[in-house]
């Protein structure tokens, strides 16, 4: 058997790798979890069409029911429906959730390119900030930057951006480092293509597939984290629902109802949960270098 | 003894600077009135306050002049010595005196002066004629007698380590705990109870199970709707103390923000908040109050007599047109700032969703309850809400919240509780109240305050909310020897004793 046969032959053999889609269809609990988080999703997307009454609607004379045909999971010390309050919730967990991590994975993996891309100077620099910011715990530097910029969502937003962005920088750098001395970068500068198109190119695709699996889980760090500032009074404020506040306000009155905490609990954990779940399942297939 | 209080923390326990009601608990164990209101009620008139460190007092036909004869042999804690008639008067000039910035001086401004002429004797001369001094002054958190040899000993060491002649005294003042034992010397009925704890337990949760696990023998009541029968639930035994009439709350409009300073807007307000149901949202429900004084109190307005035009009963249809005419037919938002506290928080929350039926969106940041009052005496505030006990005086509440002399300042640095500018934005109810207190015949004076309180509804600086019954649950094993009715929002607690 000559080596070339040999070679071919093992080409052969190995699998094809599955599709993105396929392995996740094929494992029962990710199924369940994609199912979950759509339900999530579609509850944000339809919430105004799905609320049984006016989230915000109070009704002081019936405080603290107890779960009903009328209320499914009763209502709070305002008289206000939970699950309407719930659902109401989910459209500020999903949006922040999804708009958190797509704009710290855009600014913090071109940062990080920018970093291992042209070293130097500009590493030093981009680097060195990256280290400032990851010194610091997410929640840590959410408070910091919501008790300065106050509460608010577009705070709440502006604030998971920093404290998320600093990860997508870390590991853009890491991966451009490599890239950068790759052959085929030499040639594409040697042809005249300009360093910004090379970076789009050529680098950006190469590491897209790690940033893709942080980005899932960032998306249950957005969620637990707005829930923690919300819950602290730095998130979204009341009368408005989210998960957080829900929590915090139902914690005051847990003898009156304890419903309010069960439910947002559930909630938040059930999705946070749902998404790290699918979260390992891409990193699976698409960051072959962890699977076991 | 056990108390678990609703705030974060222990302000002060220097009467002067009082600025949290809770931190009352300790400082009238610590400290002595010259005369006391009955236990569990206010004096309605002076014949009714009982003798304290006076053991006798005299008034001036005019009401003007008020003579005290202290008790001899009085001693202060901790060999501090006795008690004279010059700590009295060092007592009423230091929270006179503007540069010790008492939030209380405002009430001492009719003090015209202290005057010792022998040291078991302090004449007090008022500037104008006061039928109501012993509510209105003696019996003020500030007028607590304290030790001026300490004062100018310790310095700000004072309000942790104060001395009083009080029933107890203090052993040490911690963030979240004062703690306090019986006084071996006082001179009235001693403390059944040796040792006395106030904790400060903000989460009202944590409050309900301290008092249900026994671990405390009384707490202050939550305030949310609905909070204290859930607690009374769980353990019917629980004893409730409820003092009425018990805190007013007005909310005021700052009027120098727009478009609170237009009067159809906050006319507006008033329609649309719903007063009958905030009333019958607190545990337990208390009366509708029309004027900033609650109807039990004398010169008050009532539902008999206060004028149909100014009772502003719920109309969201009068309020959006009334908004429509101001320029905002589709309503408008606007920026509040209260306190997270329970009672703070529950009703801007209900006030929140009646304007929102107008169009009136309240963009609502609770914040820390420290930082609220640092905030609202600083003037940041738009709409302020203010809870609080007064004495049965018609004029207290006008001087604390409404009179230009009270006005709050960017600096912090104001005299009183007047978050609205009233008296400066909008002149006039200076003279009045000044005219009010210069006259000595109670009845003219009642009807002058009555003439105030409708010169209030229709200029509109606050929204007279509703009262809160101030209430503490209590263990059934505590007897506190008297039964609690109308109090400021704290009582004295060394007749208390087990019982099994």
């Amino acid at each position: 058997m000559s080596g070339a046969e040999a070679f071919a032959e093992e080409e052969v053999a190995a699998p094809a790798p599955p599709s993105l889609a396929a392995t996740l269809l094929r494992d029962p609990v990710t199924v369940v979890s994609c199912l979950f988080v759509l339900l999530v999703a579609l509850a944000a997307i339809f919430a105004p069409f799905l609320v049984p009454y006016d989230p915000l609607a109070q009704s002081v004379l019936s405080a603290n029911q107890p779960p009903s045909w009328q209320h499914w999971v009763g209502t709070d010390k305002f008289g206000r429906d939970i699950l309407s309050r719930i659902i109401e919730g989910a459209r500020t967990s999903a949006l922040l959730g999804v708009s958190a991590p797509i704009l710290a994975g855009i600014s913090g993996t071109l940062l990080g390119v920018a970093a291992g891309y042209f070293g130097g100077w500009t590493d030093r620099i981009i680097g060195r900030f990256i280290d400032l910011l990851l010194a610091f715990p997410a929640l840590l530097l959410g408070i910091l930057i919501a008790a300065a910029l106050g509460p608010g969502f577009f705070q709440l937003t502006a604030t998971l951006t920093i404290a998320f962005a600093p990860r997508f920088a870390r590991i853009a750098r890491a991966s451009s480092l490599s890239i950068r001395e790759e052959p085929f970068v030499d040639a594409a500068l040697l042809a005249g293509v300009s360093h910004w198109r090379i970076i789009l190119r050529h680098v950006v695709p190469n590491i897209i597939g790690p940033v893709i699996v942080i980005l899932t889980l960032e998306v249950a760090s957005a969620i637990r984290l707005e829930a923690a500032l919300s819950f602290i009074g730095l998130g979204t404020q009341p009368p408005e629902p989210s998960w957080g506040n829900i929590i915090r306000d139902g914690l005051d009155n847990m003898f009156g109802s304890a419903w309010p905490v069960i439910s947002a609990g559930f909630a938040i954990t059930a999705t946070t949960l749902a998404i790290n779940l699918i979260g390992d399942r891409i990193r699976d297939v698409l960051d072959p270098d962890t699977r076991e | 003894m056990r108390l678990g209080m609703g705030a974060a923390q222990v302000v002060t326990v220097d009467p002067i600077y009082l600025n949290q009601g809770v931190d009352n608990w300790a400082i009238t164990h610590v400290f002595d009135f010259l005369a006391r209101a009955p236990l569990g009620r206010f004096g309605a008139s002076p014949a009714e306050f009982t003798p304290e460190l006076a053991e006798s007092w005299t008034i001036s036909p005019d009401s003007r002049v008020w003579t005290f004869h202290i008790r001899k042999g009085v001693m202060f804690h901790k060999g501090y010595g006795e008690l004279t008639a010059e700590d009295v008067k060092f007592t009423f000039d230091r929270v006179r005196d503007p540069k010790q910035g008492s939030g209380a001086a405002i009430i001492y401004s009719n003090v015209d002066s202290v005057e010792t002429p022998d040291p078991y004797t302090a004449v007090i001369r008022l500037k104008q004629p006061d039928p109501f001094f012993m509510s209105s002054t003696v019996h003020l958190t500030s007028s607590n007698i304290v030790c001026k040899k300490a004062v100018l000993e310790k310095g700000d060491k004072f309000a942790r380590d104060p001395i009083g002649s009080g029933p107890y005294q203090m052993v040490s003042v911690t963030p979240k705990l004062v703690t306090l034992t019986a006084n071996p010397d006082y001179f009235g009925q001693k403390p059944n109870i040796p040792n006395m704890e106030v904790s400060y337990i903000l989460d009202t949760s944590a409050r309900a199970l301290a008092i249900l696990g026994g671990q405390v023998d009384m707490i202050l009541a939550p305030a949310g709707p609905g909070a204290i029968n859930s607690i009374v639930q769980k353990n019917p035994k629980l004893i409730l103390d409820v003092a009425l009439p018990g805190n007013s709350v007005s909310v005021a409009f700052n009027l120098n923000h727009k478009p609170l300073d237009d009067l159809r807007v906050r006319q507006a307000f008033m329609y649309a908040i719903n007063k009958e149901e905030i009333r019958k949202s607190v545990t337990p429900a208390t009366p509708r109050v029309y004027g900033l004084n609650p109807p039990s109190v004398p010169g008050a307005l009532t539902d008999q007599n206060c004028p149909a035009a100014l009772r502003y009963d719920f109309n969201p249809a009068k309020a959006k047109q009334l908004l429509a005419e101001a320029g905002f037919p589709n309503g408008f938002a606007f920026p509040v700032i209260s306190s997270v506290r329970d009672d703070f928080s529950s009703l801007m929350l209900i006030i929140a969703e009646q304007l929102r039926q107008v169009g009136v969106k309240m963009d609502l940041k609770l914040i820390d309850h420290a930082a609220y009052h640092e905030a609202d005496v600083r003037d940041l505030c738009n709409f302020t809400m203010r809870i609080g006990s007064y004495p049965p005086v018609p004029t207290q509440p006008f001087q604390n919240e409404l009179m230009a002399a009270g006005n709050v300042q960017p600096d912090g640095k104001g005299r009183g509780n007047n978050f609205s500018h009233y008296g400066v934005a909008i002149p006039g109810i200076d003279d009045m109240v000044a005219q009010a207190m210069a006259e000595p015949e109670l009845g003219k004076r009642l009807a002058l305050c009555g003439r105030i309180e409708e010169k209030i509804l229709t200029d509109l600086p606050l929204v007279s909310l509703c009262t809160t019954a101030y209430v503490v649950i209590r263990n059934p094993r505590l007897d506190i020897g008297f039964k609690v009715d109308s109090s400021l929002g704290y009582w004295r607690l060394n007749q208390a004793k087990f019982v099994a």
